[in-house]
């Protein structure tokens, strides 16, 4: 960033911008060189407080400027705007240190590069009944799966905005989870390596039924304005669970849908809430997976096609994003149509009591 | 919780002031402003702004449980009594009943037993505990006039009469204890309440209302019979007048808008009531009938050629067969939870789970019986169940407009 930035676009309050500016500081540059905070504070004939908030602006002060988002306050060390920055290097072996979320269905996992990426925003939309519901169930259950089969063994938050959790499928899904678990452990077991199997059975790695279901917390959102207080909260939310590897927002479009008409202010709200989502993704490493309805749209000329709802801005909030849709053969079908590494692609996958399964063609 | 006073809450009393000074006064206004608003209209810093919103959040946010509390707590003593269709496929596959705090819709044909399924739960719901019902108020909002009374009494005083000769018969099993009291069925009749709204206006209003009548008489049931009714009629006129005027889809296309407006605030409303009462609600929706021809249908499915990925195709009944769809469109399906099908093939007519969270898709046969609709056990399914349009999407009465089929018929 430039240290020539000039004050006016400091996000500042009003009366403070307008006290720096009377006294002649245009650009951050001057503010650095006012002598500190204290000298800041009686050149400018403001509170030494006041001052220190600004110089923490810059980065002066040391902190995130990040408030809200921010995983802690102010932390040690003077940086420039450029806190933050992380090798490529660095991502890539955070990237790998994290086993994704799985859906337990070979072809779904194969089309997502392994599974739903921890650490980023995936969206999944769909037609009513399509499956969204179910596959937000199967996830929060797999989250759980544990690190010796390589998976996240994280906790769950898990949204529901449409009413539409039923923790009875949920037990059925879990029962299949605990079943393939332990099914697994056998055949490791039957290899030679019985340690999976031996945890199991000692308890040392939870996995069953009742465990699957204390790990999952749950938020039935009413409104619009609640569903933008926990997105603020969510950090807060993380920082207090750490175990937390996977949040799921089903539906996050539901309220927004219902119950604003002001589309301009809608855009606005769902851009602010986007950014709150990828932070907290990146900030506490955690899945965000989000499920959104699908609108009709009219083409020019006549006809329609069924399109993501939420607008074209929205489009930006995930980084990977996949629309599930029935196909011409009756099936489940899911499509990856943005992605920042995987190629586009589609396959089948199937609804089971157990859960989200392959599709086993007849 | 949106409409929370910013008087109420646990702010700083300046700071608290400041804000309904500045004409914020809910949290909703509040939470509605980003950091950089709060900053301009209240004079705060970055991080105040960010605390202010922090701590308003942390205020609203509802609390949270986890799934293990939830399934204790429904299996715990205080639970709702559950509302069974008395179909033992539907009940099993529905496991808690006809869900309570969300909309369960029917969709199927005119005749084909739509009606009847309502007022067969309206019977269930109305009967005292003895006769195995759950003793409590209905509301029946009946649009499009369908409602019977002497229907519905015919259903009681057969459900009680079966109540009391299973009882004659010793069967413990079934109904609760107690006797039969004489005037059990008349009970029940006055239990149920009828509204026939005339008009989308007064059926939005009615549905406002809605709370005050439940809660009023003890209902434990909500029947919308049918939503589509009404819109239908009234908007779907003004769509054949533009149509005769030359201006063809665009003219439909923003009638529609104007219809999807009105349903989407019906179907809010419908849902909040049914939320926060934990109340289920039923809603009878009509099909319509998609008038495909030629070999490669033309609109829909070359239009969807365009979506991202591969579009989801909205017909996969193809064909020139007129395959069926729900009617009202895509929004108001979302706001569905649970989908009902009833179809008829020939003489015999089957209910299919087309969309729950409970379960996957179940099909099962029924008749319809003095009792209301009856189960039939019967392993051998007709195959065309199984390929039709309505197992798969929901499709959108909108395709209407891209065919000219439509126009032309």
């Amino acid at each position: 960033m430039s240290r020539r930035q000039e004050v006016v676009s400091l996000p500042l309050p009003p009366h403070l911008r307008n006290r720096l500016l009377e006294a002649g500081f245009t650009h951050t540059g001057d503010l650095e060189r006012a002598g500190g905070a204290l000298g800041l504070a009686k050149e400018v004939g403001i509170t030494p407080a006041e001052a220190h908030d600004v110089l923490q602006l810059l980065g002066l002060g040391a902190g995130t400027g990040r408030g809200a988002a921010g995983p802690a306050g102010p932390g040690a060390g003077a940086a420039g705007w450029g806190t933050g920055a992380v090798s490529a290097a660095e991502l890539l072996a955070e990237a790998e240190a994290r086993p994704p979320v799985v859906t337990l269905c070979r072809e779904l996992d194969g089309l997502l590069g392994g599974g739903v990426a921890v650490g980023g925003v995936t969206e999944f939309c769909g037609e009513p009944g399509v499956g969204k519901t179910q596959l937000g169930l199967q996830l929060s259950v797999s989250a759980q799966l544990p690190a010796a089969l390589n998976g996240p063994q994280g906790q769950v938050v898990y949204v529901d905005t449409e009413g539409s959790f039923m923790v009875e499928r949920c037990v059925d899904i879990a029962e299949g989870a605990v079943r393939h678990v332990r099914a697994l452990a056998e055949a490791q077991a039957a290899q030679g390596r019985p340690q999976l199997a031996d945890a199991l059975r000692s308890g040392a790695v939870p996995y069953d039924v009742e465990g699957l279901l204390r790990g999952i917390h749950y938020f039935r959102i009413h409104d619009v304005t609640e569903q933008l207080a926990l997105v603020t909260s969510l950090p807060r939310f993380l920082q207090l669970y750490p175990q937390v590897r996977l949040v799921v927002f089903d539906s996050i479009t539901f309220h927004f849908r219902q119950d604003m008409s002001d589309m301009a202010q809608r855009t606005r709200l769902v851009t602010a809430m986007a950014q709150q989502l990828i932070s907290a993704a990146q900030t506490y490493g955690v899945a965000v997976v989000l499920m959104n309805q699908v609108t009709t749209k009219f083409l020019e000329g006549g006809g329609t096609k069924m399109v993501p709802a939420l607008g074209e801005s929205w489009g930006h909030a995930a980084s990977t994003r996949v629309m599930l849709y029935w196909g011409q053969d009756h099936e489940r079908h899911a499509a990856l149509f943005k992605s920042p590494c995987l190629p586009p692609g589609d396959v089948a996958y199937a609804v089971t009591t157990d859960g989200i399964r392959s599709l086993r063609r007849r | 919780m949106a409409t929370r006073q910013v008087s109420r809450l646990t702010l700083a009393p300046q700071l608290r002031d400041h804000l309904t000074a500045n004409n914020l006064t809910t949290a909703r206004d509040v939470l509605f402003c980003g950091p950089l608003d709060l900053m301009e209209l209240l004079g705060l810093t970055w991080q105040q702004a960010n605390a202010l919103l922090a701590d308003v959040s942390a205020q609203t946010t509802p609390p949270f449980t986890t799934a293990w509390e939830l399934l204790t707590e429904a299996n715990g003593p205080s639970a709702a009594p559950l509302l069974r269709t008395g179909l033992p496929t539907l009940d099993s596959a529905l496991r808690r009943g006809v869900p309570a705090g969300s909309i369960t819709e029917l969709v199927g044909p005119g005749g084909v037993g739509k009606s009847q399924f309502c007022h067969s739960m309206a019977a269930a719901v109305s009967l005292p505990a003895e006769c195995g019902g759950l003793g409590a108020g209905v509301v029946y909002i009946d649009t499009e006039r369908k409602f019977s009374a002497a229907r519905l009494q015919e259903m009681l005083n057969a459900r009680i009469a079966a109540a009391q000769a299973a009882r004659a018969e010793g069967h413990r099993a079934l109904p609760g204890p107690g006797p039969i009291a004489a005037g059990a069925a008349a009970q029940a009749m006055q239990r149920v309440v009828v509204l026939s709204p005339a008009s989308t206006e007064e059926l939005s209003r009615q549905i406002e209302l809605l709370p005050d009548v439940v809660l009023r008489h003890h209902a434990r049931l909500v029947v919308v019979d049918s939503i589509a009714a009404l819109a239908r009629t009234e908007y779907g006129n003004a769509g054949d007048r533009d149509r005769g005027g030359g201006g063809g889809a665009s003219g439909l296309a923003g009638n529609i808008m104007d219809r999807q407006q009105v349903l989407g605030r019906i179907a809010a409303q419908l849902k909040a009531a049914a939320e926060s009462l934990a109340l289920p609600v039923l809603v009878v929706n009509q099909v319509t009938t998609r008038i495909s021809r030629g070999p490669q249908p033309p609109g829909p499915g070359a239009a969807s050629g365009q979506a991202p990925g591969p579009g989801p195709a909205p017909g996969s009944g193809g064909g020139g067969d007129g395959s069926l769809g729900a009617a009202l469109g895509l929004k108001w399906a979302h706001c569905v939870n649970t989908r009902l099908v009833l179809q008829r093939v020939g003489e015999r007519r089957f209910l299919k789970v087309a969309k729950s969270p409970a379960c996957a898709a179940v099909i099962l046969e029924y008749v319809i019986g003095p009792t209301g609709l009856q189960q039939v056990d019967n392993a051998d399914l007709p195959e065309v169940l199984y390929g039709n349009a309505l197992a798969a999407p929901i499709l959108n009465e909108l395709d209407y407009g891209a065919n000219d089929a439509w126009a032309a018929g």
